[in-house]
């Protein structure tokens, strides 16, 4: 429930903001840079993967139980 | 590393073989054949490093992308290197120890499109060693003050994703589905009616997990990345992840991206981070960026036994990265520093790990290569 509050206003944004405007061929160009790209890898990719060992609650998908 | 090149290149030459192509006029040319038809490939090189005073964390792994008619093919091969100095509490009769430990990791993956808006993956992970530097530190602590041997912790996982462009080059939704079966480093403790027997925890786990991602471009200057993710781990409850990304295009060569997320876990393990990142086009080429992230949760679930739950912990990093790039090769370099925070351990059995849980400084830093045949 807690959660639920704190990105309430993250839903509700989306449905404001989500104006339909239309995406011309030279506005895929810009939208396909990497400064505008969420599934960016290898040297594009900007964040340092070992710190996520000190933050479990931003684990991944495909990360192992681990524990100790 | 020369072992992975040379798997990488027999990689290409047997493909080579089968399709009854030469393999250097393959590489001059794209041009369909009559066997397999080779299309588009990447090779990536990283190496990421995590060093504080009393740990050091260094990860290197080469992967690779392969079209290959329908199919693309895609493999990573990693070591990690864990370097930890072992402090025990004051007062203990242990004595202070350091530790080594190399951790391999090795997936392999295939993807094929359905329809033109619709993709099928599956990747499979295997890791042979200790998942991180914490596992590490406290594999020796119950080595040198029980004498537990030597454990022999792996992991692996398979993962199954769709992906679908409803609405091409502007929104897309994806879906994965996830298993990993790991042993880990079992947790320890005196039994607390003899006083003399020891108690060992379960050191298998398995975790189900699944995912949903929408994406969209809401006008030609946002995009937005929204993600959902549930994970059920063996003797704990599921565990609520999301997490909100946000891509703003402020000119043509000024960027800014944010992050928001969360996950809670029952019935104590709640989280929240965010962070910011502002990336700037130099020239067409180069490109300048520095970010500020913050993380912080209430403390961890604990897995395997009593006093191995880690207290809450506050997290901040400040980021400086440069990124060269041309049309086939990019190259990046960057720098941060860590700072966590954690709670108090307190006054119960998890006071042994006073020194593991402790405030640390880290600097970060990354380098990377990718290059497109």
């Amino acid at each position: 429930m807690k959660l639920l509050k704190i990105f309430t206003p993250v839903i509700t944004l989306l449905g404001v903001v989500s104006c339909s405007s239309e995406i011309s061929v030279a506005d895929q160009y810009y939208l396909n840079k990497t400064g505008m790209s969420f599934d960016v890898t290898g040297a594009e990719l900007g964040e340092c993967g070992l710190v996520s060992q000190f933050e479990r609650g931003r684990s991944s998908s495909s990360q192992a139980a681990g524990g100790g | 590393m020369k072992c992975t090149t040379l798997a990488i290149l027999g990689f290409y030459g047997s493909v080579m073989i089968l399709s009854g192509q030469d393999f250097a006029s393959s590489l001059a040319s794209n041009e369909p054949s009559k066997g397999l038809s080779l299309g588009a490939s990447s090779v990536d090189f990283e190496i990421d490093g995590l060093f504080s005073s009393d740990i050091k964390v260094i990860d290197s792994s080469i992967s690779f992308e392969q079209a290959i008619g329908s199919l693309t093919i895609t493999g990573s091969y990693g070591i990690t290197e864990h370097e930890v100095d072992v402090i025990p509490p004051p007062g203990s009769f242990i004595l202070p120890s350091s530790r080594n430990e190399d951790t391999y990791a090795y997936s392999l993956g295939v993807s094929k499109s359905i329809r033109s808006d619709l993709l099928l993956s599956i990747t499979g992970s295997y890791t042979d060693g200790f998942s991180d530097h914490r596992s590490l530190w406290i594999s020796e602590f119950y080595e040198n003050s029980f004498g537990t041997g030597d454990p022999q912790p792996e992991s692996f996982s398979i993962n199954v994703g769709i992906d679908w462009d409803y609405d091409p080059g502007r929104s897309s939704l994806g879906f994965t589905f996830g298993y990993s079966d790991a042993r880990i480093v079992a947790g320890v403790a005196i039994d607390p009616i003899t006083f003399i027997d020891l108690v060992v925890g379960d050191n298998n786990l398995d975790t189900f997990s699944g995912s949903v991602r929408w994406e969209t471009a809401l006008n030609p200057r946002i995009k937005t990345q929204q993600t959902l993710q549930v994970s059920i781990t063996e003797t704990r409850q599921h565990r609520v992840q999301f997490r909100s990304d946000w891509a703003f295009r402020l000119r043509d060569d000024l960027y800014l991206r944010g992050q928001i997320g969360g996950a809670i876990e029952n019935p104590v393990f709640e989280s929240i981070y965010g962070g910011l990142t502002l990336a700037y086009e130099i020239t067409p080429n180069w490109q300048f960026d520095v970010g500020y992230r913050y993380y912080e949760d209430t403390g961890e679930i604990n897995t395997a036994n009593f006093n191995t739950a880690a207290p809450g912990v506050v997290n901040t990093e400040i980021s400086a990265g440069l990124l060269w790039k041309n049309q086939n090769t990019s190259i990046r370099a960057s720098v941060a520093l860590y700072d966590s925070d954690f709670d108090p351990v307190g006054s119960g059995p998890n006071q042994v790990f006073t020194n593991l849980f402790r405030d640390r400084d880290f600097v970060a830093a990354r380098f990377a290569v990718s290059h497109q045949f």
